[in-house]
């Protein structure tokens, strides 16, 4: 009888080993399920792409409101509103569909300096355009030379390419009169005088009353070179570039006006506002 | 024959000492074993806090990349930002216990830890090349917090 019992040991032990193995394996399943399901929040936030989104097309829709206006060759500020302000409207119904809250401060038309952002603080040396081929068109207009600097705030445009300076202008104010010398990288080519305007490819000023030898084609011809401000805050006025770059690709900017208007952006995770110099017509010539 | 011979030989046998030494052994496995899922929980708890802090860690450094990058190309286009606010949602508690957040602008690293625990703590990196970001420490309880950046200093701070 008592050899019957002893076996019996043998079933409660396998018991009490099941039973371990039972709480074993829960332990380690409810570890496991603890350890995935502890999932984060999802936080895929697209704003930034939606701002991102917003500024650029504000901007062309600054520059296509001046084209739009500008249409009949004089500027027709009417057209010009309604046009952003049609913007407005379009573009603050699309991005609410993505949750997010668009307004713009529209911006009275300045005339523009020729730093970076057409503003008077903006940064005074810049590259309008890098890798060009070819210039056709290089205006400058100063309608207002006492917003020109003297000899020694002068404005300086230049043409680099990797081995140094090709090409440069130096405008100041001397007199009331624009002292213009254009100069390579060792010698000075010329000096003139203008009252407003300066075609630096089409070698006149003063709107084509005057001839000047600015020498710009013939030293830039051949190079790949980059155009360059310098002084861009010591001088109001207009500018006009275009060409085309070292991979057959067409450039283009034009500075008529800036306008600074102030967009504001909110989503449920991101509040920005920011201001947004926008050059007109800028490269949508 | 032998065997059977020593079954029936009762000499030595005490019952009550074979009793004390089962005992004792199932009680020093039960102990050895708890202690060793224990260790294991505390193990598994410790790679669940790392995970969730290397998650959030990222998620932070995104922010303050995105942030830094919208100062830099508003920088570079001549642009100026006047104001961000990005909201930033962590959960209170991590594996049910709370943790602190640092942000260290020497090293650019955010350091998550948990009751000072070594085997908690987390470094993710991030990068801002056009901002700093102030030096601040939080504490999860709070939940929610909101980086700002002040456009006069040129600083992100998280609060």
């Amino acid at each position: 009888m008592r050899q019957l019992d002893e076996n019996a040991q043998l079933l409660l032990v396998a018991g009490f080993a099941v039973g371990v193995g039972i709480v074993v394996l829960t332990i380690m399943l409810n570890n496991v399920i603890y350890a995935s399901n502890i999932a984060s929040e999802s936080s895929i936030d697209t704003s930034r792409y939606e701002i991102a989104n917003a500024v650029q097309i504000t901007s062309e829709s600054y520059q296509d409101a001046y084209i739009y206006a500008m249409e009949t060759g004089t500027f027709n500020n009417t057209a010009f509103e309604e046009y952003l302000h049609s913007y407005a409207f379009m573009a603050s119904g699309n991005f609410a569909i993505s949750g997010i809250t668009f307004n713009f401060e529209n911006n009275t038309l300045h005339d523009p300096y020729f730093t970076q952002n057409g503003l008077d603080n903006g940064r005074d040396n810049w590259t309008v355009a890098t890798n060009i081929n070819s210039t056709d068109l290089f205006l400058l207009e100063l309608p207002d030379v006492s917003k020109l600097g003297n000899s020694s705030e002068k404005l300086m445009i230049t043409a680099t390419n990797s081995s140094g300076l090709l090409w440069a202008i130096e405008l100041y104010n001397s007199g009331g009169k624009i002292n213009i010398t254009v100069r390579d990288r060792t010698t000075i080519l010329g000096t003139y005088t203008a009252s407003s305007q300066v075609n630096i490819t089409g070698d006149t000023k003063d709107f084509g009353s005057d001839s000047a030898a600015f020498h710009f084609s013939a030293l830039t011809t051949g190079h790949d070179y980059s155009i360059n401000v310098i002084n861009g805050s010591k001088a109001l006025g207009y500018c006009t570039f275009s060409g085309s770059m070292s991979s057959g690709e067409q450039f283009g900017f034009a500075r008529h006006k800036v306008v600074d208007p102030r967009v504001t952006m909110s989503s449920s995770q991101i509040y920005i506002k920011r201001d947004l110099p926008v050059s007109l017509p800028g490269g949508r010539t | 024959m032998k065997l059977r011979g020593l079954d029936e030989d009762e000499n030595a046998v005490s019952i009550s000492i074979g009793f004390i030494l089962t005992f004792a052994i199932t009680v020093l496995m039960l102990v050895t074993i708890l202690s060793s899922f224990y260790t294991l929980m505390d193990q598994a708890e410790q790679k669940v806090m790392r995970d969730e802090f290397e998650i959030h860690g990222n998620d932070i450094a995104v922010r303050i990349t995105t942030i830094d990058t919208m100062v830099g190309s508003a920088d570079d286009s001549g642009s100026q930002i006047m104001e961000v606010k990005y909201g930033l949602s962590l959960p209170q508690r991590i594996a049910g216990k709370p943790y602190s957040v640092e942000f260290d602008n020497i090293s650019s690293d955010i350091v998550f830890v948990s009751e000072e625990r070594e085997g908690t703590k987390v470094k993710v990196p991030y990068y801002a090349d056009n901002t700093v970001v102030i030096p601040t420490t939080l504490h999860s309880p709070k939940g929610e917090y909101v980086m700002t950046y002040d456009p006069a200093a040129n600083s992100i701070s998280i609060s």
